[in-house]
């Protein structure tokens, strides 16, 4: 077997010579990396113009008047009027779009009409919030994918695959709502050790804290948990029967040293993707999981405006939760240039 | 194969997963204290919240807690002092004068004088006012001003109005201080009520404590009160089997789901009632002898039963709740009487629509017109935003031929003047009946009982044939209680009843 060989292949002065050689050779081809960055960034404002268009569109077809909702129904058409022109929603929707985005752009991003607070107070305030619980169900989403597709691919094709097969695919056909009444029901009700309410008061005791956001934690985690960890199995599979597997075990590494410069990054390249998307989505708050456990996440936040008109705090909202997105995936677009190098040729091409 | 780092990845990651959510579970990460802290599921308001101007039931909680106002009704209906110690009509009926309490403070330690009343009062009834409460005075209040002494209020009508103590327990009412500026009471929330609020997040919850300048501060036994928002009912409902709060209305869904015998029910008064209400102006309600086959065709223990849960009373189509002091006399109670409902239709069917934002009212009225012969009924269910959506002219709730819409509890004069009158606002019905508007004003100018008597019978008569609104039922407010909960209630959590906490205590 080749995993017992002693031989020191990273502390020979060879193999650190010929590394340093070979990044000293691809310095030229990593000038390609400041201009995928910037024609990314650059790509982000047109990104979101466009969002932005399409949401004040759509809001606007959406029945329901700002100044009523904000009134309620006992407010009679007079005061709606006054109140509607006092908050700047009369005259065209190119008027009032562009109105907005005059303010959007300068850093003014308007008052929420329902809550009459600055949007961007609100906004900010949930998205830390958002990313809080998107954070944790990341760190608990990442290990457990790895592990669980490490496990199955170990046990290919054998018992614990298949378990662990059937058991994921029947938690993503599960949905993320009906998940979370479970897990509530048998940690809050029944053996009552996590509390319902995520956003209880807990002062400042960040053990509380994490303890409250640990059932939306694991809800939002569960719902990707299947194609990721199936992911990692594929790729770890991938990797293992690759041809550069073998030659690498073939000219004596370590098994160590094969799975780590090999198989993990190769297996991890697939996963890196998804990985991506999911972040994004993850850090811009689910409005399901947030609006179940009943936590302040922006989420939750953006589907209260949009049932109450709420343009100003629902525009603001979608460009943050865009923004987040874009640039969940241009870290996606590094991690690839770190991980493989063949991307790194690609661009400086 | 990578059997030792797939075993290592694998054995540190679920470590990993372990360890996290068993820390979050650890004894030292136990609830904050909420002992003596009375806890409630509400909605997000989605709405700013100021006292003068809240008009969604959670906002009103939310500014409701802090505030106080001039006088409420307990479960009873009767009359409750709170910031009024007394309040006298004058022989014309035309001047109510209100004598503010003697060493009433507010939260911030200024007292509650008589300009501070006179003010709150001219900003809910301004011209420019987007008060919900300014309705209520519509047509009534002329003016108010200081009294002839430091302690009392002047209210001057345009017409006699007997019940008008009862206009001052309508929302919107909480005495704010002279010069209080709209829009900012969030970051200075201003109040002589029982509580003081603490914090208030948006989407997440509100936390008061007791306020110890409160007049009545002996009376609250509780600490404080927590508001904790909930979007989901289904997280609510298991949130108040977790024990995390201490009351949960006791409807349908709830009970069925629930070990109802582990909570006390308790009840409140009557809190609200959903009207029917048909448009007279237009086919096929502008047929009297429709909107009667419609109201012999309901089957009001039905709505009780399955709308209502039981927390209800059958009502007959007149606009006095039974707590009200002068009840109706001599008209037949109406139930379901299929005979009468085929001799008034003679063979036609009629077909209309539901339009209502009260999904589980409108199923059920429709599966029980569906059994009966004659009436073919579809449903238009909206969303709150999408029922109330546009200006009178056009909006679904005051223009549909059929629309469902609940109203919180009032006078019956003033129900007279903001949905039968001619061209009222909120007229949904699209009705006038001179007879009635100006028996309702002869209502509120007398004082003697058997007038009153034979003028609420005129009134009632009138609603009960005419059939602009049929009313089923008169609901209550009925909740299951955590049982460490002690004490009663005066009346529900509302505007009119104060919110008041009083005699209420909380005891693990």
């Amino acid at each position: 077997m080749t995993t017992s060989s002693p031989r020191p292949v990273t502390t020979t002065p060879t193999s650190r010579g010929s590394r340093g050689r070979g990044l000293e050779a691809l310095r030229e081809r990593h000038s390609g990396i400041p201009a995928l960055i910037g024609k990314r960034l650059l790509q982000i404002p047109f990104v979101l113009l466009v969002v932005s268009i399409l949401i004040y569109w759509l809001v606007e077809i959406v029945p329901g008047d700002p100044g009523r909702n904000a009134l309620g129904p006992y407010a009679t058409d007079e005061q709606v009027l006054l109140w509607n022109q006092q908050h700047g929603f009369v005259g065209s929707v190119l008027e009032r779009y562009i109105h907005w985005l005059g303010g959007f752009v300068t850093g003014s991003w308007g008052e929420s009409i329902i809550y009459g607070e600055p949007a961007s107070d609100l906004i900010l305030g949930r998205l830390g919030n958002s990313l809080l619980l998107g954070a944790y169900a990341f760190v608990l989403l990442v290990p457990a994918a790895i592990a669980l597709g490490a496990v199955q691919a170990y046990w290919e094709a054998r018992r614990p695959d298949r378990v662990i097969t059937i058991t994921l695919m029947s938690l993503a056909a599960i949905p993320e709502f009906v998940i979370g009444v479970i897990l509530l029901i048998v940690f809050a009700v029944v053996l009552a050790v996590l509390p319902v309410h995520a956003a209880g008061d807990v002062g400042d005791n960040p053990l509380l804290r994490l303890r409250a956001m640990t059932l939306p934690a694991i809800t939002l985690a569960l719902g990707y948990l299947a194609v990721l960890a199936r992911m990692v199995r594929t790729g770890a599979i991938e990797s293992i029967t690759a041809q550069y597997h073998r030659t690498a075990v073939l000219k004596g590494l370590t098994t160590g040293e094969v799975v780590r410069r090999h198989v993990v990054r190769n297996a991890l390249i697939p996963t890196v993707s998804l990985l991506g998307i999911y972040l994004g989505t993850l850090l811009g708050g689910s409005a399901v999981v947030e609006t179940l456990f009943g936590y302040p996440g922006l989420g939750a936040l953006i589907v209260t405006a949009t049932e109450k008109k709420d343009i100003v705090l629902l525009e603001a909202g979608v460009m943050v939760t865009g923004l987040v997105a874009l640039l969940a995936l241009l870290l996606t677009d590094l991690l690839f240039l770190v991980i493989d190098p063949r991307v790194r040729f690609e661009e400086a091409k | 194969m990578a059997p030792p780092l797939a075993r290592s990845l694998a054995v540190a990651a679920l470590a990993l997963l372990t360890i996290v959510p068993l820390a979050a579970c650890s004894p030292a990460a136990d609830a904050a204290t909420t002992d003596d802290v009375y806890r409630i599921g509400i909605l997000d308001p989605g709405s700013d919240i100021d006292p003068l101007t809240v008009a969604d039931y959670n906002a009103q909680l939310i500014a409701g807690l802090v505030g106080e106002g001039l006088i409420s009704l307990n479960a009873e209906g009767e009359l409750e002092s709170r910031l009024a110690t007394d309040w006298t009509a004058s022989d014309d009926g035309l001047t109510w004068t209100i004598t503010v309490r003697d060493g009433a403070l507010f939260n911030d330690g200024s007292p509650v004088t008589a300009a501070d009343v006179v003010a709150t009062f001219q900003a809910i009834t301004a011209d420019d006012s987007v008060s919900a409460g300014k309705s209520a005075f519509d047509g009534i209040l002329a003016s108010v001003a200081e009294g002839t002494d430091a302690a009392t209020v002047d209210f001057t009508l345009v017409r006699p109005f007997s019940d008008f103590p009862r206009l001052l327990t309508g929302t919107n009412t909480a005495i704010l201080p002279a010069g209080y500026e709209p829009g900012n009471w969030l970051k200075n929330p201003i109040g002589a009520g029982q509580f003081v609020l603490d914090s208030y997040t948006v989407g997440e919850s509100a936390v008061y404590s007791k306020n110890p300048d409160y007049w009545n501060a002996d009376a609250i036994k509780v600490d404080g009160v927590e508001l904790k928002v909930y979007a989901d009912v289904q997280a609510k409902l298991l949130a108040f089997q977790a024990g995390e709060l201490d009351r949960i209305e006791a409807t349908s869904d709830t009970v069925s789901a629930l070990d109802v015998s582990q909570y006390n029910t308790i009840t409140a008064g009557y809190n609200k009632f959903d009207g029917i209400f048909l448009n007279t102006s237009v086919a096929p309600f502008n047929d009297p002898t429709v909107r009667e086959a419609l109201a012999w065709a309901i089957d009001r223990q039905g709505l009780v039963d399955n709308v209502y849960n039981g927390t209800a009373d059958v009502a007959n189509d007149v606009l006095y709740f039974p707590n009200y002091p002068v009840q109706p006399e001599g008209l037949e109670q109406r139930e379901q009487n299929l005979d009468k409902v085929a001799e008034l239709l003679d063979g036609r069917t009629i077909s209309f629509q539901i339009t209502t934002d009260n999904q589980l009212y409108a199923e059920v009225l429709q599966q029980q017109l569906s059994a009966v012969p004659g009436f073919d009924v579809e449903l238009n269910v909206l969303t709150s935003e999408q029922y109330y959506a546009g200006d009178n002219s056009v909006t679904p709730w005051l223009n549909a031929p059929l629309s469902i819409t609940n109203w919180a509890v009032r006078g019956p004069s003033q129900y007279i003047g903001l949905i039968f009158q001619t061209g009222a606002d909120w007229n949904a019905s699209h009705y006038s009946n001179p007879t009635l508007e100006a028996a309702s004003v002869a209502f509120d100018s007398a004082t003697d009982d058997a007038e009153r008597q034979d003028l609420v019978n005129q009134i009632a008569t009138i609603q009960y044939d005419d059939l602009a609104v049929i009313v089923p039922t008169f609901s209550r407010a009925e909740l299951l209680q955590d049982k460490r909960v002690k004490g009663e209630f005066a009346g529900p959590l509302d505007f009119y009843t104060g919110y008041s906490f009083a005699g209420v205590s909380i005891e693990d």
